[in-house]
């Protein structure tokens, strides 16, 4: 519908990589671990990542996969199955209805920020599916349908792909995203039809370069979706046969009249391999790298079509991968806002309170990626589409506000973080501390950022409390991380669980987050 | 020249002289140094002459704009008001002479004694005393009825439209100031001028989205912002490791860099800008304050946007209406005698806008649900004050009981860019799609033919730019020469020869086109025995 901005990702090539499908089998490293996390639960828990370290990769990849292949379903809000009020309702009850929805509305996407944050794979997958199963709530409005929309999603996350297409098309969200409610026989709408086929299963080019099906085949296709309405009372769709067009059509060249659920099963059969490429290149994006390696699409587009598009065995086979470990891999991607903003809270093992977590999808507008609004059909910008020169001051914005929400008393407490990173009882904590929050909450190596020098000496009375040599003679950038941390606070003077000291550890918080690196995976 | 700059070391000298210091110019310019092969085509010292050659000529030519980026301090500034939700017009601007107006609206209707009377026909609301003696002065423009044809009532979608002045059934994803600003500016993403082309005080929008990036910039809190600016510092983009993830790196940086680096002009002129007077609190006036004072320190950014928000009266509109106009007043009048008499002050003017009015007939709860056209008021002293379009005709209703529109919002903006910008008509409908008549709003109605043409340009810079199908590269030559004009992709690979051979004097076009080209930035260089010189376009499909 819109026009795309300039792509400033096309210049990108496929990672030269030689390590290919084969299960990753050495022991993980912290740098591992923390990669792993980052890629398939939005950020590196550090309570979870010492439990990987030292165990083999793939084992710990299909664990992830394991357990977001036994997700249980979350309990459903109360006003799951509210109905909408009916046409002769009055005015007063359509504002309290409309004042509730936007409550509700509020209320689940801070309900799903807080699954993201205790989950991992299950939600991320979740997110996955939304965003190319697009729809956007301005257009169907009422809470009730979103959250009939996202259970589909969830509840098929790692499923079959040809089921999930199957669903989605007959959701209501969907159906009214892209005017299936206005497909009838006689005066077809082609929105639906041409989307299913461009974005949501083949995409319009084969790997080969050739068109995967005609304008014609869309007007055929649109012909097989007629028929399905939305009660707008009820909030569910429903089949009016008078609506649907029973004759002979042709598609992809075989003719037959089709209905919605042979045309899917059509789709599938005469474009199988092309729906395996498409769907496998998106996996890759999402959880490799912004340009895809072929080999490994292909590769990955057998597995799915050997398995009947069941796309737990793909992720399961691209996750485990020595391929997905490889060090060039590691810190290749740019955060999207929803990334940076749910990894944060993981990274700094905030809690899971409701008005904290509230931030994340409040900050979504004004970071321009809103849960349940997506704004193209063809879904959120991606990498370096994401960046620009007003994104990045919101980015540190929004940081800052996730730093320091609250009044000084009620701020939630960073000790479960800094235990989770350091030892606090270390006597050298106040030089060690900043740099194992870099190591935490940083992709690329440490080594490779550009942190400032600081030519001050450290404060205090360095002659009664002398620096340790360790630290002295160590890295370059640990001295001058723990004089940015220390705020000319004494060393000696800083103490690990202070309170009053606090705001220290917040400050270099919200510092360090501003290096432009921060935003990578 | 390269090495990083650490603007903290540099201690307390470093505020105010941070712009003129050249070291962070040329480190903005070791951006493109990894890239050796710019520096062979010649581009990386061209600087501002770069940026004026790639003005495009039919578009934009001697546009006040332009002439602003040559180093003149700005002529001319504009700051939009928003006025979120839909204003109600017919309670801003009240017909107190229309029975029909009171029929509508047995509870809300103003009566005549409640209004400030400005002309036989008009009372404004009370809150707006202050519009009042603005409209007394002449400085006060009221464009009626505007909106626009098959009015669409959603808040979202149309804000879209007045942000990107489309048609209601037509999808674009630029901003209207945004392509104001990119035609001005072609060779914005490769180098961004000094100072922010565009302020917007509040949220991000689609206003200023230009073909390629966002054309201006969004600052929420100035306190907060500058905080970030005194914590910042550029990166450098030397030494990165030879990998994706180096590649990233410098990508990342370099953005930082340059928000950076409008970061300290803003902080500059909020240093050297201060307000002189109160200002009410809401936050309408806290955001032009912010405008106020950066206007006084001396930005050079021709555009900013304010958002007043609330207007979506839907029940109990009364009191709620009537404290918005009144924040609004007073807001406009706060910021105007802030800004000290002067060519500042004259070369200043405000426009108000919103999605669209409010239906003729009040609701059941006390409130007016969405309607269409409504009221537009420009402020300025260069402005003929008084009443433009034609009266809103309440018998005259849509089907839905709205209003209909009798000039054309995009009417209005071609008025601001025409009149007050001095675009030529090509100029205007390059921004606005096609040509709309202008109301003759300005006192002196600014006349292109009147600017000083950019002397002997050799290189007129391509045209469209961004283009998504083909673009023209001109050049103007005083005799006829052999003329070689060679086009490169960002890597340095040879993607095209538009010609090598005697070109005629005068001015002559040569097309390139994009098929088989991904999106990007490509260059081109026209070598000759009195010329060579080089451009940049970008390819946007």
């Amino acid at each position: 519908m819109s026009l795309p901005d300039p792509d400033k990702n096309a210049a990108l090539q496929a990672l030269q990589i030689e390590a290919g499908l084969e299960a990753y089998d050495s022991a993980l490293t912290v740098r591992e671990a923390r990669h792993l996390l980052r890629r398939t639960s939005f950020g590196a828990d550090p309570t979870v990542v010492p439990s990987f370290v030292g165990r083999v990769g793939s084992e710990v990849a299909n664990e992830i996969v394991d357990e977001a292949v036994g997700f249980s379903l979350p309990v459903n809000p109360a006003w799951a199955n509210t109905n909408a009020p009916g046409y002769n309702a009055s005015d007063e009850e359509w504002q309290q209805y409309t004042d509730n929805t936007f409550l509700w509305l509020d209320e689940y996407r801070r309900d799903w920020v807080t699954l993201m944050l205790e989950r991992g794979l299950i939600e991320k997958m979740t997110v996955f599916w939304h965003n190319h199963f697009v729809t956007n709530q301005e257009m169907y409005f009422h809470a009730q349908v979103a959250h009939r929309y996202i259970s589909v999603l969830r509840s098929h996350a790692l499923g079959n792909f040809k089921q999930l297409v199957y669903l989605i098309g007959l959701e209501g969200a969907m159906l009214i995203y892209l005017n299936g409610v206005d497909n009838a026989a006689g005066s077809p709408n082609e929105n639906y039809g041409r989307e299913l086929l461009e974005l949501f299963t083949m995409g319009i080019l084969n790997g080969d370069g050739e068109k995967n099906y005609s304008e014609d085949d869309i007007q055929q296709i649109a012909r097989c979706l007629t028929g399905w309405q939305f009660d707008w009372v009820g909030l569910h769709p429903y089949f009016d046969n008078g609506r649907f067009d029973s004759g002979s059509k042709t598609v992809f060249g075989v003719e037959g009249t089709y209905d919605y659920d042979q045309l899917i099963d059509l789709i599938f059969e005469q474009r199988g391999q092309e729906i395996a490429q498409y769907i496998c290149r998106k996996l890759y994006r999402e959880f490799v790298y912004e340009a895809p390696d072929e080999t490994i699409v292909d590769s990955l587009a057998s597995t799915m079509i050997a398995n009947d598009f069941e796309i737990e065995p793909v992720l399961r086979e691209l996750l485990a991968s020595a391929h997905f470990f490889d060090p060039l891999v590691i810190g290749a991607k740019l955060k999207s806002p929803l990334e940076m903003k749910v990894g944060f809270f993981k990274e700094v093992v905030a809690p899971l309170e409701p008005d904290l977590v509230q931030i994340i999808p409040w900050a979504s507008w004004e970071l321009e990626q809103i849960l349940l609004n997506i704004q193209s059909v063809a879904g959120w910008p991606r990498h370096r589409n994401w960046i620009d020169t007003r994104t990045i001051p919101s980015r540190w914005g929004v940081i800052d506000w996730m730093v320091w929400v609250g009044e000084e008393e009620d701020r939630y407490s960073l000790d479960p973080f800094m235990n989770a990173i350091t030892d606090p009882t270390d006597s050298q904590i106040a030089f060690k501390f900043a740099t194992a929050v870099v190591e935490a909450l940083f992709a690329p190596e440490i080594s490779d950022l550009d942190i400032e020098v600081i030519t001050t000496p450290f404060s205090g009375d360095l002659n009664s409390n002398p620096i340790p040599s360790e630290i002295a003679n160590g890295p370059e950038y640990r001295i001058n991380l723990a004089k940015m941390f220390l705020s000319g606070i004494p060393w000696y003077e800083w103490s690990p669980y202070n309170t009053e000291l606090d705001w220290v550890k917040r400050l270099f918080l919200a510092q360090i987050t501003r290096l432009p690196e921060f935003q990578m995976t | 020249m390269c090495r990083p700059k650490n603007i903290l070391e540099t201690g307390p000298g470093r505020k105010g002289s941070r712009l003129s210091d050249g070291e962070d110019h040329a480190h903005d310019h070791c951006a493109w140094s990894r890239r050796s092969f710019l520096s062979t085509l010649g581009i990386a010292g061209v600087g501002t002459a770069m940026v004026q050659g790639g003005i495009p000529v039919r578009a934009i030519a001697e546009s006040l704009v332009s002439r602003s980026l040559a180093g003149q301090p700005s002529e001319r500034t504009l700051v939009l008001i928003q006025l979120d939700g839909g204003n109600d017009g017919l309670n801003t601007v009240i017909p107190f002479n229309n029975d029909l107006y009171y029929n509508a609206r047995p509870t809300l209707a103003i009566p005549r004694s409640n209004t400030l009377e400005i002309t036989s026909e008009h009372g404004l609301h009370s809150s707006l005393s202050e519009f009042r003696s603005l409209f007394d002065q002449g400085k006060l423009g009221i464009v009626q009825n505007v909106g626009y044809p098959a009015p669409d009532l959603s808040h979202f979608r149309s804000t879209d439209i007045w942000a990107t002045a489309s048609n209601s059934n037509e999808y674009i994803s630029t901003g209207w100031m945004g392509r104001m600003l990119n035609n001005e500016n072609p060779n914005f993403l490769t180098e961004p001028p000094e100072h922010p082309l565009a302020v917007q005080i509040g949220g991000p929008g689609l206003m200023f989205r230009g073909p390629a990036t966002a054309m201006g910039m969004s600052v929420r809190d100035l306190d907060r912002f500058i905080q970030f600016m005194q914590d910042g510092r550029f990166y450098t983009l030397e030494g990165l490791p030879e990998t994706p993830v180096g590649d990233e790196m410098w990508y990342l940086r370099n953005t930082v860099n340059s928000a950076f680096r409008y970061g300290s002009v803003i902080q500059e002129a909020s240093e050297n800008g201060s307000n002189s007077v109160p200002y009410p609190e809401n936050y309408l006036a806290e955001s032009l304050s912010v405008v106020a004072q950066l206007i006084k320190g001396g930005l050079q950014t021709n555009i900013y946007m304010v958002t007043l928000g609330g207007f979506d009266t839907h029940a109990s509109q009364g009191d709620e209406h009537s404290s918005l106009l009144s924040q609004l007043s007073s807001a406009v009048a706060a910021f105007l005698d802030d800004i000290p008499d002067g060519p500042v002050k004259d070369n200043l003017l405000l426009m108000t806008f919103s999605e669209f009015g409010r239906r003729i007939y009040e609701n059941g709860s006390e409130g007016t649900d969405h309607g269409t056209a409504a009221p537009m008021f420009l402020i300025g002293n260069a402005l003929n004050g008084g009443f433009y379009g034609s009266e809103p005709d309440l018998s005259n209703q849509d089907e839905g009981g709205n209003l209909i529109h009798t000039t054309s919002f995009q009417s209005v903006y071609a008025s601001v860019l025409s009149g007050w910008f001095g675009l030529n008509a090509a100029g205007v409908s390059s921004v606005l799609g096609s040509e709309y008549e202008s109301l003759p709003l300005f006192a002196s109605g600014t006349s292109v033919e009147d600017l000083p043409t950019l002397a002997n340009v050799k290189l007129l810079g391509n045209y469209p730019n961004p283009f998504s199908d083909r673009t023209a590269i001109r050049i103007q030559l005083a005799r006829p020469e052999n003329i070689t004009i060679n086009v490169y992709d960002i890597g340095g690979r040879h993607v095209a020869q538009l010609v090598n051979g005697q070109v005629a004097a005068g001015v002559s076009e040569f097309e390139f086109g994009g098929a088989g080209l991904a999106s990007g930035i490509y260059l081109y260089k026209v070598t000759g025995p009195s010329i060579s010189e080089s451009g940049k376009m970008l390819l946007n499909r």
